[in-house]
């Protein structure tokens, strides 16, 4: 009965068309917020993208109190004076912008290093994928000697009962073209397959971890490299599934 | 004298200026039966000797829960409640569902057990029950918000949008809306702008 109720509730909320946070009013995501800024865990970044999610969160987090908070916290040696027209919000942009410098070489470095790392993920994936190719080849090489050989072992088996003689002094010329010792030779190649075949398993499974680790670091790529004028496109697209331009696509891409 | 009191006149006082006297049923001073000191009992909003005193709360699909005074106070909404004498049968609770409000007496009652905090393994234990008691889905997690709002239980409300900031945390705005599943309710010309005002903060 009462997940009903809280089913029922929940599909009031999406017929109305609102989103469950609206099932908080104001002065609650005020004290969310609040909290987080004075536990230091949200920054300034993250109101500022809590500001573009939605219209009333946009307003909540616009408020003078956790721009002050935050002012207080991270430009300590701001003195706010009376005559302050501005909004906090617009004093720490500004407090910000001369900050910029030194947080651009951080930010750079950062994405520097996820780079280098995942310059080093493909260069494995080549070094795997190549000596994958070289496994296959040796593993089809070894297979088609095999199944050269197991013909000259079935012709020297046929020898031994009666045949036509065409076939007979076929067969006999097959066995004396073969210069290796037949028996030993393909217990030697049926073990190389095998172990052949091992390889190959490690190197698929090795390349599929080297790939997701490749995706992980592409991901924190994005993440890192996250700007909201850039992204504009593609979110626009992703909402209204309409065809992007390709060239915001390219843009990101080639970041 | 005693005779005279029904629960219309029980129902004036607050616990605390109630006559403090025993209700033996073998006393011979009040010679009553034991029926009708069953009956007079009944009309207490608490038993007045015994030491643990137990509330009932009724949530707002008419489940009742039992607990005792101790937990039932840590909610300054409750504990307002019986020091106004309003707690006779039972404290109602039209805002809060049973799922959500057997989950905050689960709280309560864990908080209230465990000492304080002077030792690091109770610390400790508090805490990993704190980060299990939080792993639920939006929903409830809302829904617990709303019911410590009400019932004001300023640690379940700390705990509970403490989780929501961190979940918040370092996401991009289209993570959060996925997350709260928000809608985006701004015209393609207010977007412009909202991303032009905040563009200086991913600089």
């Amino acid at each position: 009965m009462n997940e009903f109720l809280h089913f029922l509730r929940f599909s009031r909320l999406e017929y109305m068309n609102q989103g469950l946070e609206m099932s908080l009013p104001d002065e609650l995501w005020r004290w969310i917020l609040e909290l987080g800024v004075n536990t230091s865990c949200l920054t300034y970044k993250d109101l500022c993208c809590i500001s573009m999610s939605c219209r009333r969160l946009n307003r909540l987090s616009k408020e003078d109190v956790l721009w002050s908070k935050l002012l207080s916290f991270d430009f300590p040696a701001h003195v706010s004076s009376s005559t302050d027209r501005q909004s906090p919000k617009s004093i720490y942009q500004i407090r910000f912008e001369k900050d910029k410098v030194k947080k651009l070489l951080a930010e750079r470095r950062a994405v520097l290093r996820i780079e280098s790392r995942i310059h080093e993920h493909t260069r494995k994936l080549h070094e795997i994928e190549g000596r994958l190719v070289d496994e296959n080849e040796k593993l089809k090489a070894a297979i088609d000697e095999l199944k050269g050989l197991r013909r000259v072992k079935e012709a020297s088996t046929a020898l031994k009962v009666w045949q036509p003689e065409i076939i007979h002094s076929r067969q006999k010329q097959i066995v004396e073209n073969c210069s290796v010792p037949v028996g030993f030779r393909i217990n030697a190649l049926e073990m190389e397959i095998k172990l052949c075949k091992q390889h190959i398993s490690g190197f698929l499974r090795a390349r599929k971890d080297e790939n997701d680790r490749l995706e992980a670091a592409k991901e924190r790529l994005s993440k890192v490299k996250y700007h909201p004028l850039q992204s504009f496109g593609l979110d626009d697209e992703s909402r209204n599934s309409r065809k992007s331009t390709g060239k915001n696509l390219k843009r990101v891409k080639h970041e | 004298m005693l005779k005279n009191l029904n629960s219309k006149h029980i129902q004036r006082f607050s616990y605390k200026y109630l006559p403090q006297f025993p209700i033996s049923p073998n006393s011979p001073k009040l010679g009553f039966s034991r029926s009708q000191i069953a009956n007079y009992r009944s009309n207490f909003p608490t038993t007045i000797m015994s030491s643990s005193k137990t509330i009932v709360l009724r949530s707002s699909d008419g489940e009742t829960f039992e607990v005792d005074e101790a937990v039932a106070v840590e909610s300054q909404t409750i504990k307002h409640m019986i020091e106004d004498g309003c707690a006779d049968t039972s404290i109602p609770l039209p805002n809060v569902t049973s799922k959500i409000l057997s989950k905050v007496i689960e709280y309560c009652k864990k908080h209230v057990e465990t000492p304080n905090a002077d030792e690091k393994v109770a610390e400790e234990d508090l805490k990993s029950f704190d980060a299990d008691f939080v792993k639920v889905d939006q929903s409830t997690l809302f829904d617990l918000i709303l019911a410590a709002n009400y019932l004001n239980i300023k640690s379940l409300l700390d705990l509970t949008c403490q989780t929501v900031a961190d979940m918040i945390k370092g996401k991009t705005p289209e993570e959060i809306r996925k997350t709260f599943n928000i809608k985006n309710d701004f015209t393609p010309e207010e977007e412009e702008e909202v991303r032009r005002e905040n563009a200086w903060a991913f600089e």
